[in-house]
């Protein structure tokens, strides 16, 4: 059976394993294929793009339920939002390392997220941002799931009946049978020989663990550079055991989305989550978008909406700097602060995420609302070095048009519109320092 | 009370030791101005290249370590529920408990980075793995090592490899969270101990022993570095390579009761006396490390803390063999036999199987109990010269649970002592010595008799009178005459405290005005001793840059807050922040995230010119003759 997605491109097929399978299984990691067959490199990069597109989602999605947590809760509530933000920032490791990867065998880098529900059996479940619940436990324990989990099993029975049933409805993959695949195509030296690989380029072009925040070698944030196939099945290995568990370590991904999962409210009563909406949006009523969906996740309130888009505009920042500091040479005397700066827009949606799952979500007061991580209209980005500068340019414009017409109006708010300001006045000056025009490329 | 009381669990595995040693050597690093020592216009970068080009010199074995510590590899061996009247075989066997991980990751410092008081910074304990019967505990305070015991291996190992410590944490019930406890036969009797109005909280006791150095690449993914030589090698090569040691580790957790100490071993206490022949070493005579006993007069069991008592042989730990220990009761000047300790009791398996937690049958003594309540304890063996005691009771102890105690400058704290008379709360009236001793441990002539309040407590004031280190030991006492003090602190064996003042840097704190907080006056005088010391906080955030120390000044407040100085987040991980210095730094901090401040020059690493080095040519409470180092130098 094979399942095509949109556009034609390739897919994956399961032999033998049917699609109402809950969950991907240990039989299914050894059937996945790309149909129509693709050339060993070409799979490779098509299945990191992939693998750089479900970080990026499961780091946003974490994000969003890390912050629908109170931060002034209950301790246990404290305890499982620091744990979740500690998820996404490994997420976020995974992302670079991926990257790194691509450049090892010459693939173009990836920063996409999932806009659409294709390449199906890879993806872990569609994109979906909502408050922390049994059911959103449940999803995100199933996409981290080890082939054979050491569980209570009645535990991971109650995980496929959420995932599955009660109107969620679609099978779960596991992340895992992706990295299975890559590390079955990286280790066959006839599929991927050596000559494929690019062992020179690696601490030119690749991320680089220090600039990153990441330590070499011993986790938690599994981010190196990568010049050899053992390099890469090293690096493959460490990502995926930090997300399924490798002898049952109690610091995976899998098993703290368990451990929140147990003690959990059993039909989320009396849960510790704020009432975030799912799919909050900034769209407005009647733009041809109004479905169901989007009305119920809208943020209408007029604070809340700015400070929504404030953060929009600072997500499509951080892409941009990352973007712009992974595409530059690590020697290129700007690459350390392009990636500053993408830190810097990280404190800020931190700041800016968390203050809105505090803010009212409609004008009359109902529901709070949410950090919305819309999409720009693109993610393209310029490859000419003047157009890069300039178009972040544009972008810290539009980040002091936003800024200025806010009025806080609360102390946390005053604070965190300070700090955006700093952030912003520091992108400027980086700018300006390190900028290239028009005349110096030609 | 304590890990001795029932029911308790144990675990085995290894402990990562991951500190910096840059600081230990008086010649880099001044711990009384808490300051890297550049030479005279010397940069921060040519210090790290000094530092790096010297490492096989210096003996400098983890120039790029992290500080951070953890138990590797640890698993439930097992666990003892509630023995019955004389059933020493309470063990639980098959429980779904058993083989599931120990994690607990913290951060190794040392008090005085030159000496031997250590730390253990930590914010979790967890057992066993969610979807199963474990727990998670978070702790009161952070550990520190006791019954340092530099003999504790028979054969030379290098640096430090031979010692052994012990370490003991608690955890209040309100921080302890037990999930699936009906599950286990193992949690459910300790989560039923904790609803005890006595209990309160669980206590974990440590053993940390053979320990093993330039593991990489054996046992981490680290890049190999066989020998100090490769080290260095690796670290010219660019490449920030740490080098952490690894320890053999058994573990107890039990149940912290009303009374406990919190940090120190408590119980009954018996330290060794007389070295005797070790059967399976041709004879060679060895002696005890300490131990900890309590009875349980209604089960008629005596359980004995042996975690720290045995040595090993040689660095497969084969345990020493004394043969059959006989423990007996001192009492009105007569010896009655108790219970005999056949050496299978305490040899490698029982060990690693008990975490060195030996439970006895002592009810074929009908007087047990009212011979163990007036009487002292000792354990002894039959050697061709007699019998020799082993290990003797100390009667009266007293102790502090804040082992090591940072004070600011003029800061005053009052440590609370607590005296106990054969591990219980004396019932007479005692005295409490309060002796100081200096950096090196030797005896300054200062000290305090404190009279002991009915409760078996005793406070002593201090306060940070002058910057740098000291150490206050404490012994309880009957009657009028306060014992002498010995001339040197016996770091194995004395109940003490150890004070660090930091820095006096109010006043250039005060001094300094927002117009000369410059960035080059926060890197010179805070942020450079830090990236020269330990240049793996810079991995985390270049400490050289000012555009990344500004762009984290948020997260760099958040992390040096005096508040989180018991987490292992906090930062400087060495601790040795003074007062003042954080109140400008954290100035610095607020003025880059308010306003958006003119671009100044990069890096300014220059420090003031360094006063000359303190040679020390040993470590202050190593026994002479001993084989112990903190450096990789033999």
């Amino acid at each position: 059976m094979n399942l095509l997605f949109h556009g034609g491109g390739p897919a994956v097929s399961r032999a033998k394993a049917g699609a109402a399978a809950p969950v991907v299984t240990a039989d299914d990691l050894l059937t996945l294929e790309v149909v129509p067959p693709m050339s060993p490199r070409d799979e490779a990069i098509f299945l990191l793009h992939t693998a750089a597109e479900i970080e990026h989602v499961l780091m946003v999605q974490y994000l969003y339920a890390a912050w629908s947590l109170p931060q002034d809760g209950p301790a246990v509530a404290r305890r499982w939002r620091r744990d979740i933000l500690q998820i996404a920032r490994e997420e976020m490791a995974h992302f670079a390392s991926v990257q790194n990867l691509l450049r090892l065998i010459g693939g173009p880098l990836n920063f996409d997220r999932e806009d659409f529900p294709f390449r199906t059996d890879f993806y872990p479940f569609p994109f979906r941002l909502e408050p922390l619940s049994r059911a959103s436990l449940a999803r995100y324990i199933a996409a981290e799931m080890p082939a054979e989990p050491d569980v209570d099993t009645s535990l991971i029975d109650e995980v496929v009946r959420l995932t599955t049933g009660e109107g969620n409805g679609q099978p779960v993959n596991r992340v895992g049978a992706l990295y299975n695949r890559l590390t079955t195509l990286f280790a066959d030296e006839q599929k991927l020989p050596d000559g494929l690989l690019r062992p020179d380029t690696a601490d030119d072009v690749q991320a680089l663990p220090a600039r990153y925040r990441a330590d070499v070698g011993r986790g938690p944030l599994y981010l190196r550079t990568v010049r050899n196939r053992a390099e890469a099945l090293s690096l493959l290995a460490d990502i995926a055991s930090q997300g399924e568990g490798e002898e049952n370590m109690p610091r995976s991904h899998f098993l703290i989305f368990v451990d929140i999962f147990d003690a959990w409210p059993v039909g989320d009563e009396g849960a510790p989550s704020l009432d975030v909406p799912t799919h909050p949006n900034t769209t407005s009523a009647g733009s041809g978008t109004d479905d169901a969906d989007l009305a119920g996740g809208r943020i209408t309130h007029p604070r809340a909406g700015a400070w929504a888009s404030i953060f929009n505009h600072h997500y499509r920042m951080l892409l941009s700097w990352l973007q712009h500091a992974l595409l530059s040479r690590t020697r290129d005397p700007a690459s350390s602060g392009l990636s500053l700066r993408a830190f810097a827009e990280m404190l800020v949606l931190s700041d800016v995420g968390g203050l809105l799952a505090t803010l009212p979500r409609t004008e009359n007061g109902r529901g709070r609302a949410g950090a919305p991580f819309e999409l720009p209209y693109s993610l393209a980005f310029p490859d000419l070095s003047s157009d890069r500068w300039d178009y972040h340019r544009e972008l810290v414009a539009g980040a002091w048009a936003q800024i200025d017409s806010l009025s806080a109006t609360s102390e946390i708010e005053e604070a965190i519109q300070q700090r955006v300001l700093s952030s912003i006045a520091a992108a400027e000056a980086f700018i300006a320092e390190h900028a290239t025009d028009r005349e110096d490329e030609s | 009370m304590s890990v001795l009381s029932f029911p308790r669990l144990y675990f085995h595995g290894t402990m990562s030791w991951d500190p910096i040693v840059s600081n230990n050597d008086a010649d880099n690093y001044d711990g009384i101005a808490a300051r890297a020592r550049l030479a005279p216009g010397e940069t921060v970068t040519c210090f790290r290249q000094r530092m790096i080009a010297s490492t096989a010199q210096r003996g400098d074995w983890n120039y790029f370590g992290t500080h951070i510590c953890a138990l590797e590899q640890a698993r439930v061996t097992g666990g003892t529920a509630a023995p019955r009247h004389g059933d020493v075989h309470g063990d639980v066997h098959g429980d779904p408990l058993i083989d599931a991980p120990v994690e607990l990751a913290g951060k190794l410092v040392d008090i005085d980075p030159t000496g031997l008081c250590s730390q253990i910074f930590f914010d979790e304990l967890s057992l066993g793995i969610p979807g199963r019967p474990h727990l998670h505990a978070q702790p009161r305070r952070r550990m520190s090592d006791r019954w340092l015991n530099f003999g504790r291996n028979l054969s030379r190992l290098p640096i430090a490899g031979g010692a052994s410590a012990a370490w003991q944490a608690v955890f209040p019930s309100a921080d302890v969270e037990i999930v699936r406890a009906e599950e286990s036969p193992l949690l459910a009797p300790l989560a039923d101990a904790l609803r005890d109005p006595r209990a309160r909280g669980l206590m974990l006791r440590l053993s940390t022993y053979r320990t093993q150095y330039f593991q990489n690449g054996l046992r981490n993914p680290l890049e190999p570095a066989p020998t100090i030589a490769d080290l260095q090698r690796l670290h010219e090569q660019g490449k920030p390579v740490s080098n952490p040691a690894y320890s053999l580790v058994v573990g107890a957790v039990g149940v912290w009761l009303d009374g406990d100490s919190e940090a120190v071993p408590g119980g009954r206490l018996l330290f060794g006396q007389n070295p005797v022949p070790v059967s399976n070493a041709g004879g060679r005579p060895a002696r005890a490390g300490p131990a900890a006993a309590e009875f349980h007069p209604d089960a008629k069991i005596l359980s004995l803390d042996f975690s720290n008592t045995i040595p090993e042989l040689d660095p497969n730990v084969e345990k020493a063999d004394f043969g059959p220990i006989t423990v007996s009761v001192t009492k009105d000047g007569d010896d009655t036999e108790i219970a005999r300790i056949e050496s299978s009791s305490y040899d490698r398996a029982a060990y690693e199987a008990r975490a060195g937690i030996v439970d006895i049958d002592v009810s074929a003594h009908s007087d047990v109990a009212s011979l163990s309540a007036g009487g002292a304890l000792s354990l002894s063996v039959d050697t061709p010269a007699g019998r020799t005691v082993l290990l003797a009771e100390r009667e009266l102890s007293a102790f502090c649970d804040d082992c090591n105690v940072y004070l600011d400058q003029d800061e005053p704290r009052t440590l609370v002592i607590q005296a106990r008379e054969r591990g219980e709360v004396p019932a007479r009236p005692l005295s409490i010595l309060a002796a100081w001793y200096d950096a090196d441990m030797s005896f300054t002539g200062e000290m305090t008799v404190l009279p002991m309040s009915v409760d078996g407590t005793a406070g002593l004031d201090v306060s940070g009178d002058e910057a740098g280190y000291r150490h206050v030991r404490f012994v309880a006492f009957a009657g009028d005459a306060a014992p002498v003090p010995p001339p040197g602190l016996g770091i194995g064996t004395d109940q003490f405290s150890s004070v660090r003042t930091l820095p006096f840097d109010d006043a250039l704190a005060a001094a300094t005005t927002d117009e000369t907080l410059t960035w080059e006056f926060v890197y010179s005088n805070i942020l450079a001793t830090y990236d020269a010391i330990a240049p793996r906080m810079s991995t985390i955030i270049d400490l050289s840059d000012v555009d990344a120390v500004r762009t984290f000044a948020r997260r760099l407040k958040e992390v040096t807050a005096a508040e989180l100085v018991e987490s292992r987040r906090y930062m400087p991980v060495t601790r040795d922040l003074s007062r003042g210095k954080r109140e400008l730094l954290h100035r610095f901090c607020d003025l880059a995230l308010a306003a958006s401040p003119p671009r100044e020059g990069l890096t300014a690493d220059r420090l003031d010119s360094a006063p000359e080095p303190a040679a020390r040519d040993r470590i202050p409470g190593v026994p002479a003759g001993e084989s112990f180092d903190k450096r990789a130098l033999s």
